[in-house]
């Protein structure tokens, strides 16, 4: 029963082990806020509310907003 | 050697003065292309960062209209990575020293400065009439107001924002992917200013958005349609994370 997590900006993978997880607790778990950070599960966009299954995979990125 | 002339004898329709100009770049895309983007018509929202950069790649490569937008004045704190302007600019309306700088780099190019804060309005009449719109902003309301008019009017629109040693890229195109609202949907809106970012960031970010502007206007190449480039200057590394289309046409508040 895992969920893996990639995070770009960091190049990190990370496992966690759950049966599901919503993706504001998935930030949560890594330190990681809500407004800076685009989550895809399977390459699509989800939102804070969102559960993540195990097997799943996700990608994290950091959006930013300066010009 | 053949001159200039004799080599680009096919370029009728340009000068010999622009041929000259252009000869590096004709040389990979052809008279017919630099024809293409003389006869194009860009606006950019936002002379920061970004928008120095992309404004100056822009008039020096010969896009036929550019409009440019921004309500601000060169400070001390932008001459660190805003590099249309010098100190004896501060002070001044970002958009008229821009102006002043790039007529010298290129008078061919016709140049619209608007210093003017970004709305619907304001937008309204010029987006329709361009043929990409360059998102250089700083903040996530005027983003989100560029999306919405270019959606709109069925325009390109080019993406990047930037922060530290990090930034993304996107092509945001009504039928062919989400807007930029949808895309982003998680991202909150927050205030402008006070952003923390290294010299070159919104340089090498905004010399890709003008890359994508030149993919679109010529025809070309794959433009960043359902994909964001994200670049790390850290590693350095650059990302290209592939997004499912999702049609929000139907759905989303535009």
């Amino acid at each position: 029963m895992v969920v893996r997590v990639r995070i770009l900006e960091s190049n990190e993978y990370i496992e966690l082990e759950v049966k599901e997880i919503s993706v504001r607790e998935i930030l949560s778990k890594l330190g990681l806020t809500l407004s800076e950070h685009i989550v895809l599960k399977n390459g699509e966009v989800i939102t804070e509310d969102d559960v993540v299954e195990d097997g799943s995979e996700v990608v994290i990125f950091t959006v930013k907003s300066g010009g | 050697m053949a001159s200039f002339e004799e080599t680009f004898e096919a370029c009728r329709e340009l000068s010999s003065e622009e041929c000259e100009r252009y000869s590096r770049q004709i040389l990979v895309i052809g008279c017919e292309g630099q024809l293409k983007l003389r006869e194009s018509s860009v606006l950019v929202a936002g002379v920061g960062g970004l928008g120095s950069a992309v404004l100056y790649y822009l008039v020096a490569a010969g896009i036929g209209k550019i409009v440019f937008i921004d309500d601000g004045l060169v400070e001390l704190s932008n001459l660190q990575r805003q590099v249309l302007f010098t100190i004896e600019d501060i002070g001044k309306p970002k958009v008229l020293v821009a102006e002043s700088k790039l007529k010298a780099l290129n008078p061919h190019v016709k140049l619209i400065p608007l210093q003017a804060t970004i709305t619907e309005d304001l937008l309204e009449k010029y987006i329709r009439d361009v043929d990409v719109v360059v998102d250089a902003l700083d903040n996530w309301e005027a983003r989100f107001i560029i999306d919405k008019v270019a959606w709109r009017y069925w325009k390109p629109l080019v993406h990047a924002g930037v922060g530290e040693y990090y930034g993304q890229l996107t092509v945001i195109k009504r039928g062919v992917t989400p807007c930029l609202r949808c895309l982003f949907r998680g991202i909150k809106s927050s205030g402008r200013g006070g952003v923390r970012v290294l010299a070159t960031t919104p340089g090498i970010l905004g010399l890709l958005e003008v890359n994508e502007v030149f993919k679109i206007l010529l025809g070309t190449g794959e433009p960043l349609y359902n994909k964001v480039l994200v670049f790390n200057g850290r590693k350095p590394s650059i990302d290209i994370v592939e997004i499912k289309f999702s049609d929000c046409s139907e759905i989303c508040e535009y």
